[in-house]
């Protein structure tokens, strides 16, 4: 299926869509407060965040069902403000998919054709290749409620893509499915994205899922976006101690900045001085965190000593969590783990951890 | 499209309203003849009404049946609920329909039809048979009242009370008897209701005894006195109080739940 | 107690009662549907001479066809009055639903008789909107059609059933995911669109089964056109109160009562087949 042709130098010069300022508030509950945001033209990009941070209002205003606060939209340069959801070229894939109950599953995937330049006798072939391209044509004369789980979601995704909208939104699409269909519906969605070349915006609260589908990731808390990058920079280099603790669970250990040194900073932490890469543009004496990820600290015969309080049996290996100076770290083991109220020594390379902000 | 929405349901509601607020305004309005312009107020027509010892019969003769009615439908609904519900029969398709045919049958062909099963039986028309034949009408109303408040209870709860030892009857005394309860008195307010402001049944069925309904059919059927309109302002508020009350009982029980 | 011997035991009596009071009067109605009259005595014989009585007579086919001719018009006029007011209860109200829900249904139960009285009072020729009009100067003399007519009637029986179909159409207005329409939207279906396509199709279970029961019960109204309608208040059900009264054809009265009920049964049998179907298809059963 080709997109809609694009002059080549329009795509490159323009961002697909621009989120300029915006904002949205219900009464006195802030929303959305303030979010720049730019899409790249056949991008994967997720907005991950718990429930209540503002990502779910955010796609909603993108998808054109709730009106924007303050602030504008632009989508190819086109302004989209006030342009009702029936005539943007934006499809959306729900969260409890919101099949038709009424309609068969083609009908489903027909229903947007029927607005689109698409001649009546090529409706049902084009509803049904989109079918094929999501492995449901067998499913075509069934209803949406015959579907188990995975087939609905997989409808919705049809019924989304066979109108070749400029931008897939996708809100939590994967939230209602069990953790095995979950993981194949993600290498399907980050599949079908290649495939189509289409941009997609996907929104989350689960990190590994935003980590598998996404070129870039969008980490947003309070209404506000708290950090965007690639995947491999926001869990390497987090930006704050949210941003650490939301993803991959980073321990992280409250310090002050003694100044520049080597490659990053000096930090004073209740566990001792190091030198430590981190975000730029701290200042001396600023308040800091020591980020440490579980399979970054390791058990060895010299470092602090931390008192283990659990051990959980993971599979590959055992997740301990120790104690030490009043700080909760976690440690990933691989041999059989020391007994709950044994003392261990902690250690970890200060090139590979990071030292984030407290806050944003 | 939402204030379009707004102004459609007040004019709707105000539709539904303005024969009751006429009569009100009638009923103090201080002139025989029933129309504007209004006269002056007066308390004559309650007075008249209050004063009519008639009146006053066919007044405890209602009760003497919307007491009784009550009761009869409020339990029969109760275990008729209970059966479509929580210990669900087999028949249960073919229980419903039975329910919803008192409804689905014209008043008047059902009454006839009683009275010539109770001549048939030698049977003599009495409260007795006009309490027979009203709880049959009202029966479907009071199961759905009653079925709308244990439909909301969670049937988890019974497994529960079995799984700390309860037994069937233990567990529907301690746990769903208790949780009903509000939707009982629900439906025995409304039955009340009903069963008072009951016409067709009534006067096909009652014998010497007339009731409030029937007096006031035969009234108004030969002059319309404005006194009628203190007499219907005075049921219509009894009877907006009482649904008040019960709307409010049920509500109740559903944030109870 | 099992549950199922207990739901069998909970049945019973009511089961008892209803097959006391409702099903055997109708089979001894039945029954009288096929004897006739003999002068003064009723003759036992069965025929069928009643039911190709009411075949025969135009006026009796005409009643019925009357009474299920108002059944319709009167479905028509709620369903389309009630179902805004339905959206409006479901999607708009708010903490407002419930306190407007008792209202819609406080005036039901005042009784069909303080209705119909009050509705004489507006509409008479002494009424008040006859005596307001002149007053206002808008007409010299009072409007003689307003009470005593098909109109007076009609107004009151739309008065009587609105609410239920409110109700009918309030759940399945309730039922209807808003998803659903902003999916409509999503894929570019206009407002009259999403209406036609989405709102109408889901909420059909609704209209039918308030139609259904203001059908129903209109069809069986007695007193209605009785007390509003005047000259035009002889209806089907009217005539079998008068067979069964002064004059006197018990038999014929019978049959007229239940070729009613069959048809009655009939519409109910189709209406519910046809929310049983559209409720499959919401089912997906």
């Amino acid at each position: 299926m080709a997109v809609a042709a694009k002059t080549a130098a329009g795509r490159r010069t323009r961002p697909l869509l621009e989120v300029i300022a915006l904002h949205k508030s219900y009464g006195s509950v802030q929303a959305v407060r303030g979010i720049d945001l730019s899409l790249a033209n056949e991008s994967y990009v997720t907005l991950l965040g718990p429930s209540g941070c503002g990502k779910t209002t955010l796609l909603r205003m993108v998808g054109g069902f709730e009106a924007i606060g303050s602030g504008t939209l632009m989508l190819d340069g086109m302004r989209l403000d006030d342009l009702p959801a029936n005539r943007r070229p934006i499809n959306t894939v729900f969260q409890s998919y919101a099949l038709f109950p009424h309609l068969s599953v083609l009908e489903n995937v027909a229903f947007g054709l029927s607005y689109r330049a698409v001649p009546k006798d090529r409706i049902k072939a084009r509803a049904r290749e989109a079918l094929a391209t999501v492995r449901m044509e067998a499913m075509a004369d069934r209803r949406p409620r015959q579907l188990s789980g995975g087939q609905q979601q997989r409808v919705a995704l049809a019924r989304a893509i066979v109108n070749e909208p400029r931008l897939l939104l996708l809100d939590e699409p994967l939230s209602a499915l069990d953790r095995r269909m979950r993981k194949d519906m993600q290498i399907e969605l980050k599949d079908l994205q290649r495939r189509l070349g289409m941009t997609f915006l996907h929104v989350t609260h689960d990190q590994e899922e935003a980590f598998a589908l996404s070129d870039r990731i969008v980490v947003m808390r309070d209404g506000r976006i708290e950090q965007q990058g690639a995947p491999g920079d926001i869990y390497t280099r987090p930006a704050t101690a949210y941003v650490a603790d939301f993803i991959g669970g980073a321990s992280c250990l409250p310090g002050r900045i003694l100044g520049p040194a080597g490659k990053g900073y000096a930090i004073e932490t209740a566990l001792g001085r190091h030198v430590v890469p981190g975000v730029a543009g701290l200042s001396v004496g600023a308040r800091a965190v020591l980020c440490l990820r579980s399979e970054q600290v390791a058990l060895g015969d010299t470092g602090t000593p931390a008192e283990v309080t659990h051990a959980v049996y993971r599979g590959a290996d055992w997740l301990l969590e120790c104690v030490a100076g009043g700080q909760l770290f976690q440690v990933a083991h691989a041999g059989p783990p020391p007994a709950p109220g044994e003392t261990v020594r902690l250690s970890f390379d200060p090139d590979r951890v990071w030292i984030a902000r407290e806050a944003a | 499209m939402s204030r379009l929405g707004t102004l459609w349901v007040c004019l709707v509601f105000g539709f539904m309203y303005l024969p009751i607020a006429m009569i009100a305004l009638f009923s103090v309005n201080a002139s025989d003849v029933m129309a504007f312009p209004l006269t002056g107020v007066t308390g004559q027509w309650f007075a008249e009404i209050l004063g009519d010892g008639r009146l006053g019969g066919g007044f405890l003769t209602t009760l003497a049946v919307a007491f009784p009615v009550a009761l009869l439908t409020t339990l029969l609904g109760a275990a008729a609920a209970l059966a479509l519900t929580f210990y669900a029969t087999r028949f249960r398709v073919l229980f419903a329909a039975l329910l919803l045919l008192p409804f689905l049958v014209p008043r008047l062909i059902l009454a006839v039809a009683q009275l010539i099963l109770f001549k048939e039986l030698g049977v003599s028309r009495s409260l007795l048979t006009v309490i027979a034949g009203q709880s049959v009408i009202i029966l479907p109303f009071t199961t759905v009242i009653v079925a709308s408040v244990l439909i909301r209870i969670d049937r988890r709860l019974i497994e529960a009370a079995a799984d700390l030892g309860a037994s069937g009857w233990c567990s529907f005394r301690r746990v769903v008897l208790p949780l009903m309860g509000n939707g009982l008195m629900a439906a025995w307010v409304i039955a009340f209701v009903l069963s008072s402001s009951e016409y067709v049944l009534t006067a096909f069925l009652s014998g010497r005894q007339q009731a409030l309904s029937v007096l006031v059919a035969s009234d108004f059927r030969f002059d319309l006195s404005p006194s009628l309109n203190a007499l219907a302002v005075l049921i219509v508020l009894g009877n907006i109080a009482l649904v008040v009350i019960a709307e409010a009982i049920r509500h109740r029980a559903g944030r109870l739940n | 107690m099992r549950p199922q011997s207990a739901g069998n035991w909970l049945a019973l009596p009511v089961v008892a009662a209803l097959g006391a009071l409702c099903l055997a009067p109708l089979a001894i109605l039945f029954a009288y549907s096929f004897f006739s009259v003999d002068f003064v005595t009723i003759s036992h014989d069965p025929s069928l001479k009643n039911y190709a009585r009411i075949l025969q007579s135009e006026t009796y086919r005409g009643l019925i066809a009357r009474a299920f001719g108002s059944g319709l018009l009167v479905a028509a006029i709620t369903a389309v009055i009630g179902y805004p007011v339905a959206w409006f209860l479901a999607k708009r109200a708010g903490a407002a639903k419930t306190m407007l829900l008792t209202l819609l249904l406080v005036p039901l139960y005042s009784g069909d008789l303080l209705r119909i009285f009050a509705w004489r009072v507006l509409l008479g020729a002494e009424g008040a909107i006859n005596r307001s009009l002149i007053w206002l100067g808008a007409i010299d003399a009072p409007l003689q059609g307003l009470l005593f007519s098909p109109l007076a009637t009609h107004i009151a029986l739309t008065y009587n059933y609105l609410p239920f179909m409110v109700i009918g159409l309030w759940l399945a207005f309730e039922s209807l995911d808003d998803a659903w329409l902003e999916a409509a939207a999503d894929l570019g279906a206009p407002g009259r669109d999403r209406f036609r396509r989405v709102t109408l199709p889901l909420t059909a279970p609704g209209l039918i089964a308030g139609g259904l029961m203001v059908f129903v019960m209109v069809v069986g109204d007695y007193l209605t056109p009785q007390l509003l309608g005047g000259a035009s208040g002889v209806t089907v059900i009217s005539a079998i109160n008068d067979l069964f009264g002064t004059a006197f054809d018990w038999p014929l009265g019978s049959a007229i009562a239940w070729t009613m009920l069959a048809i009655l049964m009939l519409c109910f049998g189709a209406g519910a087949t046809l929310i049983r179907r559209s409720s499959l298809v919401a089912e997906g059963a």
